[in-house]
């Protein structure tokens, strides 16, 4: 079982993000460790990127405080193609991840959306022939 | 989620099988290579016993293959007891060129070598042998092989690597950077090796025959040789004759300066036609080593398959270049453990503040990759539809031969169809080079959210008068792996806003429009798979010229933390 409880989730960039993990694991994990990362969600490869880390030992139970210091971006948003998801993550190093919390990382506290102009003059050409040759059939 | 990743597992699988068999196929290639560089150490060293040539001729005889062998005797002694020799190499029996042996006897009858005798069975013998070359041969096959090998492994690399871990989403369903090397340094290596092995010793053959003087040689057979492998069959100009040269009669049997084979008889049986046996004909032979001879010493437009290697050392320069570039940005798929996105992701800002920057890309250049890429695409199609064209035309074949050749040229048409349109797109990109060309430049740097800066434009070149001009400010999400097969690059577009537009000349030749930022909009952000992009765009209608449709990518910074509203 682990947790991990967040203070605030709704942060703006420069913020700590502050809260408390606990685990209790049936055996001794190897090189557990809280991490705050980014990751994209939905369309295209996924990809993320760990930005900060807090070790959290060896033993099999256990509980601390965290805070983080959050960077000035990537912010969370929601976009047709783009979705950047923050989260705290623990993870151990043969288990993989055991516990994961999304929080929001913006100037308003809120995810941004971001909107899709459906006849732009500028987008992907090669959709766009796609669409049009489909609705000409 | 699940559904994906169970795909990538299985492809990840696959991959490792593929490239298991790959390595295992590619292992032959090595050890093959090693055994050739292993006998001819073995053979190197047997030892070295001198030698009286009795006889060096050159057998020629049409009908054998290879039609050239060395008609030779020379005597040695072992232990007291005289033995006989008759063999010039370890293996090979003969050449195809006479001129190889021609030169091979020339140097031995000037430097009288030392034959090789095996000290197990001193009956066994022969004159010269590949020596160094040969081990180097061997080995360089070894190495070739070895490339092979290395694809392989970075296959089973690829497929094996990879955890469930968070950094390891973004190694997921991606060549191995290991891979990209690799194959790139294939392209290049092949590229340099037909370079160094063909074009330059060609080259400068071709050059020295410029110096070489005329005689006139008498033809010993004429024909067209065919040859037939997995590509089909190809035809070479085979002519053999004799000439005078320093008061002595030579033979040869080259007839152009690149020689090898091709696709198509027709040319070729028309030389063949024009030199009958015992006709007469016009050689240019060197008078420094006048075994060496040629009839055709023009290379003409065939002289092009000389620039063959070019792309390949192009592809495989700039490929290296570029993986060293992606790696000096940083490695890739792995972050810093703290702080801010890396500095190498960061883009490097086109838009320069206080800096007159050209919109688009180099059309220059853009013409000159579509047609280097047109011709050599047109150049690849056009051997297929020689040789359809060919075994159409010949008519010698039975109907399963003609029917072979139709299937073969309609198989051809799409492939013809992609180079008319490259060849045409080509065209367009001529013409657009010599459209309008503008300017821009923004008063200053660090463009963030709600904030808004100078946008100057300037026409800067080019022929043509628009017929309407807008300036645009976009916004671009990108995604590498979108789509069905998630292997497109997708685009959306979440912001389009004109910022200027006019159908009056004079306005398009300069002015200034104000780009004000949303304040909500997002920074830039450039990571390895996904990017948010802001861009300057310029549409312009331009009468008898491609319109313009050029765009320049600023940098939207995000807040500083004093700025946050």
């Amino acid at each position: 079982m682990t947790s991990i409880t967040i203070d605030r989730k709704d942060l703006r960039p420069f913020e700590s993000v502050t809260g408390r993990v606990g685990w209790s694991l049936e055996t001794e994990p190897h090189d557990l460790e809280l991490r705050l990362c980014w990751f994209t969600r939905g369309h295209g490869i996924e990809e993320s990127m760990s930005i900060a880390s807090l070790p959290l030992g060896d033993s099999a139970r256990g509980e601390r405080a965290f805070s983080f210091e959050l960077p000035d971006q990537p912010w969370s948003l929601n976009g047709r193609l783009v979705t950047i998801v923050w989260a705290l993550e623990v993870v151990a190093e043969k288990s993989g991840a055991l516990a994961l919390e999304e929080i929001v990382v913006a100037p308003e506290r809120r995810v941004i959306e971001l909107p899709g102009i459906a006849e732009s003059r500028f987008g992907d050409v090669a959709a766009k022939w796609a669409k049009r040759m489909k609705r000409d059939r | 989620m699940e559904e994906i990743d169970a795909k990538q597992g299985r492809s990840k699988r696959l991959i490792v099988v593929f490239g298991v068999g790959w390595t295992v196929f590619s292992s032959v290639l090595v050890a093959v290579g090693l055994w050739m560089a292993w006998k001819a150490i073995v053979v190197g060293g047997w030892d070295r016993v001198p030698c009286e040539i009795e006889r060096f001729e050159i057998a020629a005889d049409v009908s054998a293959d290879p039609p050239f062998r060395p008609d030779l005797v020379f005597r040695y002694e072992v232990d007291g007891r005289k033995h006989v020799g008759t063999k010039l190499w370890p293996e090979k029996e003969g050449v195809d060129d006479y001129e190889d042996l021609a030169e091979l006897r020339e140097e031995i009858l000037r430097t009288m070598p030392d034959c090789r005798v095996n000290p197990e069975n001193p009956d066994e013998s022969f004159l010269t042998g590949s020596g160094v070359g040969g081990i180097a041969g061997g080995l360089g096959f070894a190495a070739f092989g070895g490339l092979f090998v290395l694809i392989g492994l970075a296959l089973v690399k690829g497929g094996l690597g990879a955890s469930g871990r968070v950094e390891a989403k973004s190694e997921s369903n991606q060549v191995s950077p290991a891979i990209t090397l690799v194959f790139f340094l294939l392209f290049g290596v092949a590229g340099l090796a037909v370079a160094g092995l063909l074009v330059v010793p060609k080259t400068l053959d071709w050059w020295a025959m410029r110096g070489w003087e005329e005689a006139d040689g008498e033809i010993i057979w004429s024909r067209v040789k065919s040859k037939r492998d997995d590509d089909g069959t190809t035809y070479a100009v085979d002519l053999f004759y004799r000439y005078p040269a320093n008061g002595r009669e030579h033979r040869s049997n080259r007839y152009d300066v690149i020689g090898g084979s091709s696709s198509g008889s027709k040319g070729k049986r028309e030389v063949v036609k024009a030199y009958p046996r015992g006709s007469s004909v016009k050689v240019y032979f060197d008078p420094e080593k006048p075994w060496r001879a040629v009839v055709k010493r023009d290379v003409g437009w065939e002289g092009l398959f000389l620039l063959f290697p070019l792309p390949f050392i192009a592809v495989g320069a700039g490929g290296i270049v570029w993986y060293c570039r992606k790696r000096h940005e940083g490695k890739p798929g792995t972050g810093p453990r703290s702080g801010r996105l890396s500095p190498g992701r960061a883009p490097s800002p086109r838009l320069v503040g206080g800096k007159w920057s050209r919109m688009g890309q180099s059309r220059v250049g853009a013409f000159v990759v579509i047609l280097i890429f047109a011709l050599f695409w047109n150049g690849g199609v056009s051997f297929g539809v020689r040789d359809a064209w060919s075994g159409l035309e010949s008519g010698s074949g039975a109907l399963i031969g003609r029917i072979f050749s139709g299937g073969m040229a309609l198989f051809m048409v799409p492939f013809v169809l992609v180079g008319a349109v490259l060849l045409l797109l080509a065209v367009y990109q001529l013409v657009a080079v010599f459209g309008p060309r503008y300017e821009v430049m923004i008063a200053s740097e660090g463009l963030r959210p709600g904030r808004s800066v100078a946008v100057k434009w300037r026409r800067a070149g080019g022929a043509g008068q628009p017929r309407d001009f807008a300036l645009f400010l976009v916004g671009k999400e990108e995604a590498n792996g979108a789509g069905e097969s998630r292997k497109r690059t997708g685009v959306s577009v979440f912001h389009e806003e004109v910022l200027f537009e006019t159908a009056v000349p004079l306005a398009m030749a300069s002015g200034r429009a104000e780009l004000r930022l949303p304040a909500d909009a997002v920074p830039t952000f450039h990571a390895k798979h996904h990017r948010i992009r802001w861009f300057l765009c310029l549409r312009a209608a331009v009468p008898r010229l491609p319109d313009l449709s050029d765009e320049l990518e600023i940098t939207v910074h995000p807040f500083r933390k004093e700025d946050l509203p």
